[in-house]
């Protein structure tokens, strides 16, 4: 088996680690040694073997809709609907693309982190697939996947480039040397997820799930001035890149019962709107921090709350201050999918990973350093 | 034609090759000897591991087919186990057999794996149960007159449960099977199994040797999510 990728060479990806099937599929496309910067300037180095990435076409199916009434997604529900959507986003993804299953050269497939029963599903039919077909399969990383699919937009990155990764799960800055092999974190969440932080806060005052969406629009309208919530981990002895957003979550609570035991009507548009604030607050101020102390001057948000207003706009007016280069994926590719799979699967295989073995399974706590197994 | 016949309903992960003969081959293959089964097993490989289905299925199916000495792409179907079985590794090989067929471009064709393991018995002394373990204290089982037709089931009971089940049935049974026949904690004796994969291909014969356009693959489940709907968020003053 040739396991050797390059230009023209069309990657098959495979993502089921929550509540979304995935399939995506991206052409190689030329090598690039230097990408680009702000204004059609030079972007500095990308890393050793980098290459375009092509998006040809993408599918996704959701389960999101059969999580909302209980606030969260329910893994045995989720992990039900993925083996229900399977065949039917493959298929989609393919003509889409406009693409047959015996074009594909390698297949890359989620394996953690994420839900267990969730992750197998994908594992198990992309390791079906790389047999069928005989090609390899790639087990890859679903935060480095994130990340990637900036790539698809964007071009390869330069090295080093900074990342905030934010979801419903995950809340981190990373270092990333090479998208394909070489990634660090800097700092995590010690709590809450920033996603998680919306569906909590969105949930006390009675908004639905998800929250990202609904806080974001209700926030516009409102006054990010209106109550200052707390910036959690912000002090000087605290860990400059940690997260913390327990506190924030529960200062709203108490704010919101405090007006309710007082009979007054809760003004749902300000506390949005300052909750908001605090969270983008907090997020972009390390972002900037992190990328200005390691020598960094581009910076990537990647993950579903990356496709929140107000995070965008505030991180826009910190990287220009600041003179950093900000890329931040479409919202359409910032939420889990297939084609960022590809795309980090890609990126492995141009690095030089090894193919997964067949007894490749999920791995649902995989460090963000690990980007493919 | 040749079977990739794969079950993920129990700790017993499996991956079999089978021919099954058309009509025709097998009217070749007896042409002047005795009568020939239509199904025969050429290779089986199965590991025990409950929680390894994943991991194991593959390599398994890649073995199996590598000894009966043919590949993957020779293949002419997949027949795979629907369950009932633990959630989990019932979808891996669900999953598995799906993205195989559909990768080939071959049909699969789903059974009941509890069908599967009462025609791997061979000839039954009677009316007989297929017991297996649905882990929380509790086993799926399904009930078989002597002629191997499914009578009842498969359902998820509590043990205890079973002496009512099986007071309901209009035969009561001999014999059990199935490798959740010592949680059952009967006085039945319990018969042993034949190949999974054989068994898997018997059921799905008919449809396999007429070339039917196969059925969904919904697994059998039995059970609904675990979910609990939140009571609303705790107050965090006091
Ligand atoms: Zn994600």
């Amino acid at each position: 088996m040739n396991t050797r990728l390059g230009e023209g060479a069309i990657v098959f990806g495979l993502e089921s680690s929550c509540d979304e099937t995935g399939a995506g599929l991206v052409r190689i496309g030329e090598p690039v040694d230097r990408v680009d910067g702000i204004d059609g300037s030079d972007g500095g180095p990308a890393a050793a073997g980098s290459h375009r990435l092509e998006l040809l076409g993408h599918q996704l199916a959701s389960s999101s809709e059969q999580h909302a009434r209980f606030g969260g997604v329910v893994p045995e529900i989720a992990s039900r609907a993925h083996l229900e959507e399977l065949l039917p986003t493959v298929h989609a993804a393919f003509d889409k693309a406009g693409i047959r299953q015996r074009d594909v050269d390698a297949i890359a497939v989620t394996c953690g982190p994420g839900l267990a029963g969730a992750l197998l599903v994908g594992v198990a039919a992309a390791k079906a697939y790389a047999a069928a077909w005989g090609v390899p399969l790639f087990g890859v990383n679903h935060l480095a996947g994130h990340v990637a699919a900036d790539t698809l937009e964007h071009g390869p990155l330069p090295s080093p480039t900074l990342a905030l990764l934010v979801s419903g799960g995950h809340t981190q800055l990373l270092k990333i040397t090479d998208l394909g092999r070489d990634i660090v974190e800097l700092g995590s969440t010690v709590d809450d997820a920033a996603g998680e932080a919306y569906d909590k806060v969105a949930r006390l005052l009675g908004l639905g799930y998800p929250g990202g969406p609904v806080i974001d629009r209700l926030a516009a309208q409102g006054d990010p001035a209106a109550v200052r919530f707390p910036r959690g981990l912000t002090g000087p002895r605290d860990r400059p890149y940690d997260f913390s957003f327990s506190g924030l979550k529960t200062a709203v609570a108490r704010h919101v019962e405090t007006l309710r035991a007082g009979g007054a009507e809760v003004p749902v548009e300000d506390i949005c709107a300052s909750f908001q604030e605090a969270v983008a607050d907090v997020l972009t101020g390390k972002m900037v921090a992190a990328a200005m102390a390691n020598g960094i001057d581009t910076v990537v948000i990647a993950g579903g709350v990356a496709a929140n207003g107000r995070l965008r706009a505030l991180a826009r007016q910190r990287c220009d201050a600041a003179g950093l280069r900000l890329r931040v994926p479409s919202p359409g590719l910032c939420t889990d999918n297939g084609a960022m799979i590809a795309a980090v699967g890609a990126h492995a295989a141009l690095a030089g990973a090894a193919p997964s073995a067949e007894s490749l399974s999920a791995n649902p706590g995989l460090p963000v350093g690990t980007v493919a197994v | 034609m040749l079977v990739l016949a794969l079950d993920t309903a129990t700790p017993a992960v499996t991956a079999g090759v089978v021919r099954v003969l058309l009509p025709n081959e097998l009217i070749d293959a007896a042409a002047g000897g005795p009568a020939t089964d239509p199904v025969s097993l050429l290779a089986e490989r199965s590991v025990d591991d409950a929680f390894g289905h994943a991991e194991h299925l593959m390599p398994l199916a890649t073995a199996a087919v590598a000894a009966a000495g043919t590949s993957l792409t020779e293949l002419d179907a997949v027949v795979v186990g629907l369950g009932p079985g633990p959630f989990t590794g019932l979808r891996v090989g669900i999953a598995t057999a799906e993205a195989l067929g559909d990768g080939l471009d071959r049909p699969v064709y789903g059974v009941c794996s509890h069908d599967a393991l009462i025609r791997s018995v061979g000839a039954l002394p009677g009316p007989t149960l297929v017991v297996t373990d649905a882990r929380r204290r509790e086993v799926y089982v399904s009930a078989y007159d002597a002629a191997g037709r499914r009578i009842d089931g498969p359902r998820v009971v509590a043990p205890a449960a079973l002496p009512g089940l099986i007071a309901g049935l209009p035969a009561a049974p001999v014999a059990v099977a199935g490798p959740g026949a010592p949680l059952a904690g009967g006085e039945l004796p319990v018969l042993s199994l034949g190949s999974t994969a054989f068994g898997l291909a018997r059921v799905a014969g008919p449809e396999l040797v007429t070339g039917a356009v196969p059925g969904p693959l919904t697994p059998l489940y039995l059970r609904r999510p675990d979910v609990t709907v939140s009571a609303g968020p705790k107050s965090v003053l006091r």
